[in-house]
This record gives C-alpha cells, structure tokens and sequence, in this order.
C-alpha cells in the first residue's frame, strides 16, 4: 500500500471520528447547561418552601405582615415563572424579588425586637440565606457550563459541526442588571 | 562523671538541653526559658571550629598525597617507625593513609554536624512553639492498632505494598463561629515496592534478564475530624475524575465540569451523593482542590471526615534564626502560626456549615461546654 493510500484512508476513518467526538461533545455539554439550569430552579424552587414557614411566622406580626407578605408573593411568582429551557435573564426578576424580601425582613428585624429575638426567625432567614448561597452558586456553575458550551458552537471546527449537525444556539449567560447598573463602567463586549 | 569546661563543651551542653525542652515543653513559658538560655550563653552562639578545620585541612591533603604515592618517597623516615610498630613500610604507608583519611572524614562530620545543629534547635524550638500555640498535644503512634483503625475506618490509609506506618499524630480542637470539632493529625509513612525485569545484553551477541527491585517511600497528611453532619461520601482528588482508591460503590457527576474533573464522587447511595453535591459545597471543593496537593476526603458512616493529601499542614516557614536571639524570643513570645492548619479547619467549617441543619443549630451556650 503506498504513503497515498495510506494517507487517504487515515482521512475517511480519522475525520468522521473527530466530527463525531465534536459532534457528542456539543450534545455532552449541552445537557449540561441544561441540568446546571435544572439545578438553579430547583434551588429557586426549594426557596419557596421555606416561604412558606416564613409566611406563617411573619403572620404572627400583624403590623408589618403587609410588606413581608406582598415580598413573599412577588418572590413565589418569580419562582414560578421560571422557564424550563436554559435562560440566564429570566433570573433576574427572582433574583431581584429576592433581594426585596431579604431587605423587607431585615428592616421588619430592627422594627420589631421580638422578631428579631426569635430563634426559629433566625434559624428562618439562615435557612433562606443558605439557599440563595446555593442559587448564587448554581449560578456560577451555571455560567461556567455556558461558557463552556457557547465556545464549543463557537469555535471551530466546532462551529462547523454546530451549524451543520447540532444547530444549537448560543445560551445567555446570567448577568446581574442591578449589581452591573452600580458600575460607571461597561465593557465594550 | 568528669564535665569538660571548654567553650564547644558547654554550649553542646546548653544546646541538649533546649533541645530536650524542644521536645517536651508543654508552656510557651518554658520555651522561652529555652531561648533565654542559649541567648545567656556566654561568649558567642558559635561552636569554636578550630580544631577540626586544622585536622580536615592537615589529614585531607596529606592523605590524597599519601594516595598518590608520595608517602613512599620518605622511605628512610618512616623505616624507623615502622619498625618500632613491627611494620614493613608499605604496610605503615597504608596504614597512615587509612588514619589520615579518617581523620579528615571525622573532621568533616564533626564541622557537619555543629553547622546543623543551632539550626535544627531552632527549628525545634519553632515547632513545639507551633504545636503550644495551636492547642495540639502528641498521641503515641507505638501501637499498630492506631493504624488498623484507621484503615477499616478510611481507605486512604491503605496504602503502601512493602511497608506503611504512622510517623506521627497530634490532636486538638478546633472551635468555629457556629461548630466545634475534636480532630487528630497523622503523618503516614508508606513504601510501595515494584519490581520488573530488566533485559540487558551479555557480550557475546545474547542478552540476560534479570528483576530489579525498586522502593518509592511517600508521606501522606491527614485530618481526622468528628464530622457528624455527612456519612458515607467519598471525594477522590488525585485521579481527574476518574476512579479513585477511596470510592465507594455509587459514582455521581454533578452539574459542574469542573468539579467532575478535580474529583471523583461517590457514596453509599446516589441519593446521599445528590444531597452532597450542592453547588456551594461543589464551588467551596473545587476551590480546596486548587490550594491542595492530590486531596482526598471521606466521610466515613460513623460521623467522622478524613481529609488528606501530600501536602503538611502542620509545616510552617522559619522567619528567624536563633543567632538573631531578641528577633527569635519575640517569634517564640508571639506563637509560630500554622496557617496551612488554620485554611484546613477553617474550610471544614464551612462544609459543616453547609450541611448542617439549621434548625438544630447549637446554641452559644452549648458551644462554650462542647470541649
């Protein structure tokens, strides 16, 4: 067999296993995204049933139920807006409702020093506190699998497989609008 | 018992007997006493090296010409002496060489030795200060029950083919802003024998095979850690990812490419993993990864986290020397810190906070009657 045929045949089996390796990779790394998207609604979620025991105590507060209440409904249906396909700005809303009900509770906490005194209040708000430790972390994860991804359709030869086969789209990251409008500063991205 | 009164002869003594508080203080106080002494020491921290600079600069040269032959030239000098031992000259010609190449040999060791020796008190005077000042006490590692406890408890002390025994071990506690937990350090000595063959050619157009034997000696640091709040989980950090020596018989990936590469999950249950692997901890993990030479962590069933790697964190970094004798007093005064040990405990702390129940916190009052 000549240098050739020898060539020509690395070729006819060499390049389909790389465009399949491409190929899987994408996928792979798609259905990642997705299940770190699954996992920052699942901690989303996981919020609200600590809303409810919230609720019940913040009930028992008559003066200030309003502001917790309304905070506590604005955030369960931000929660429950959350769509199942992978989207960094649809956080926002639950993100920011979030931080809503956390600032209300805390200024409800020095109004009313029995709330404060409370140990199942406390116990409350570091539960709820772990959880959006956890959101926040599911997010990063979240990015990083993005980025991961995006440059995977992005850069070629992957790109060539994307557009192709796999015909993916690229998937937004989450960005945090409240916390970037505090900057003067915006990259020219 | 007669004391020579030399110089060389009581600064060795000064220096045994830091050496011995080194070893067994248990004050920080006695240290410093320690230090004050051999600051005290009249004349100079130096061991007086003239004599066997003398003897390694006479004997040394002496016995490379007597090497070269040129003992044999003084023939009708060494004749008389020789025959007053009862020795034919060449026999006291080789006789002399062997003595003067001793002599420079020894004088060699003994300059050796007194150049280490002030260094090496520092040094056990900066980490008996460590141990005082981190609350550690030592445990015996005499029995080899020790071991055998800790390798049915954790596979990561199976180790070594050939040999494997505990170097050292010290306890202490550690108290947290919300936990407080009992842990031990070990030091593990292993050695893995390999052999292989070995095929090399005989000379005549054939080859011989033989087995060679070799043995790689490693050390591996663990923290041992009252950890109630996980049980049966397995972190394998030194594999990328893949299979581990710690596994257990349920494989998990997580969400995050990262963590799947730095370790290798596994657990008793995928529902026990899948309640580990939340994302703070899976963040708070890789990170550990990255400060960390080849880290294991097991959560065993009985409560308890061993969490080990290559890298010591009981070492620490000599800022001074003992020669600087105020600059040292002032180290040993204000506690040689480990903050290897301090990152560690610090970062199981965190873990324990983040799978802990925040309902059962315990209460500051339970705390303070925890130790």
């Amino acid at each position: 067999m000549d240098l050739f045929a020898l060539i020509l045949l690395a070729v006819l089996i060499g390049v389909p296993l790389i465009v399949i390796s491409l190929h899987n990779g994408i996928v792979g790394n798609h259905n990642r995204v997705k299940r770190a998207w699954a996992d920052v609604l699942t901690y989303e979620r996981q919020k609200t049933k600590v809303l409810d025991a919230l609720q019940e105590q913040a009930g028992l507060y008559r003066d200030h139920e309003q502001g917790v209440l309304a905070g506590i409904t604005r955030l369960r249906s931000a929660i429950a807006e959350l769509p199942v396909e992978a989207d960094g700005k649809t956080l926002a809303k639950a993100e920011d409702a979030t931080r809503s009900l956390l600032g209300g509770l805390r200024v409800a906490f020095e109004a009313y020093p029995d709330l404060k005194a409370s140990e199942l209040m406390n116990n409350l708000m570091r539960e709820i506190a772990e959880q959006q430790q956890n959101v926040g972390a599911a997010i990063v994860i979240f990015n990083g699998e993005v980025e991961r991804f995006n440059n995977g359709i992005q850069m070629f030869p992957g790109s060539l497989v994307n557009s192709v086969m796999n015909k993916h789209a690229a998937v937004t990251p989450f960005t945090d609008i409240q916390a970037a409008s505090a900057f003067d500063y915006t990259p020219n991205l | 018992m007669i004391q020579l009164n030399t110089h060389n002869a009581r600064l060795k003594r000064t220096v045994r007997a830091a050496s011995h508080t080194a070893r067994t203080a248990t004050t920080k106080q006695e240290l410093l006493a320690a230090v004050d002494a051999m600051a005290a020491f009249y004349g100079n921290m130096q061991f007086d090296n003239r004599v066997p600079w003398l003897m390694a600069l006479l004997c040394g040269p002496l016995a490379i010409a007597s090497i070269a032959g040129y003992l044999q030239a003084y023939e009708p000098l060494l004749a008389p002496l020789a025959k007053l031992l009862g020795q034919s000259v060449p026999q006291l010609a080789s006789n002399l060489t062997l003595g003067l190449l001793g002599g420079a040999a020894f004088s060699l060791i003994v300059l050796y030795q007194r150049r280490k020796l002030i260094p090496k008190l520092a040094y056990d005077l900066a980490e008996r200060s460590s141990l005082i000042t981190a609350g550690l006490q030592e445990i015996p590692v005499t029995d080899s029950q020790l071991l055998k406890g800790l390798q049915i408890e954790f596979r990561d002390y199976v180790r070594g083919n050939h040999k494997r025994f505990l170097r050292r071990a010290v306890q202490g506690h550690y108290q947290g802003r919300l936990h407080s937990f009992n842990y031990r350090w070990y030091h593990l000595h292993y050695v893995d024998k390999q052999t292989h063959q070995e095929t090399e050619s005989d000379g005549k157009g054939g080859t011989t095979s033989k087995t060679v034997t070799s043995y790689q000696e490693y050390d591996r640091y663990s923290l041992v850690i009252d950890f109630p709040w996980v049980q049966g989980i397995a972190l394998g950090g030194g594999s990328g990812g893949r299979s581990s020596m710690v596994d257990m018989e349920h494989h998990f990936k997580t969400a995050s490419s990262d963590f799947d590469r730095a370790f290798s999950l596994t657990g008793s249950s995928a529902m026990a993993c899948a309640r580990f692997a939340k994302p703070v901890t899976v963040l708070h993990l890789i990170d550990l990864h990255r400060q960390l030479d080849t880290p294991n962590l097991e959560f065993s069933q009985h409560g308890q986290l061993c969490l080990s790697c290559n890298d010591n964190p009981l070492a620490f970094k000599l800022t001074c020397e003992l020669s600087r004798a105020s600059d040292f007093r002032l180290l040993i005064d204000h506690g040689v810190h480990l903050p290897q040990l301090s990152a560690l405990l610090d970062a199981v702390h965190t873990l324990a906070e983040q799978h802990d129940d925040n309902f059962t916190v315990p209460t500051p009052a339970q705390l303070q009657t925890e130790h």
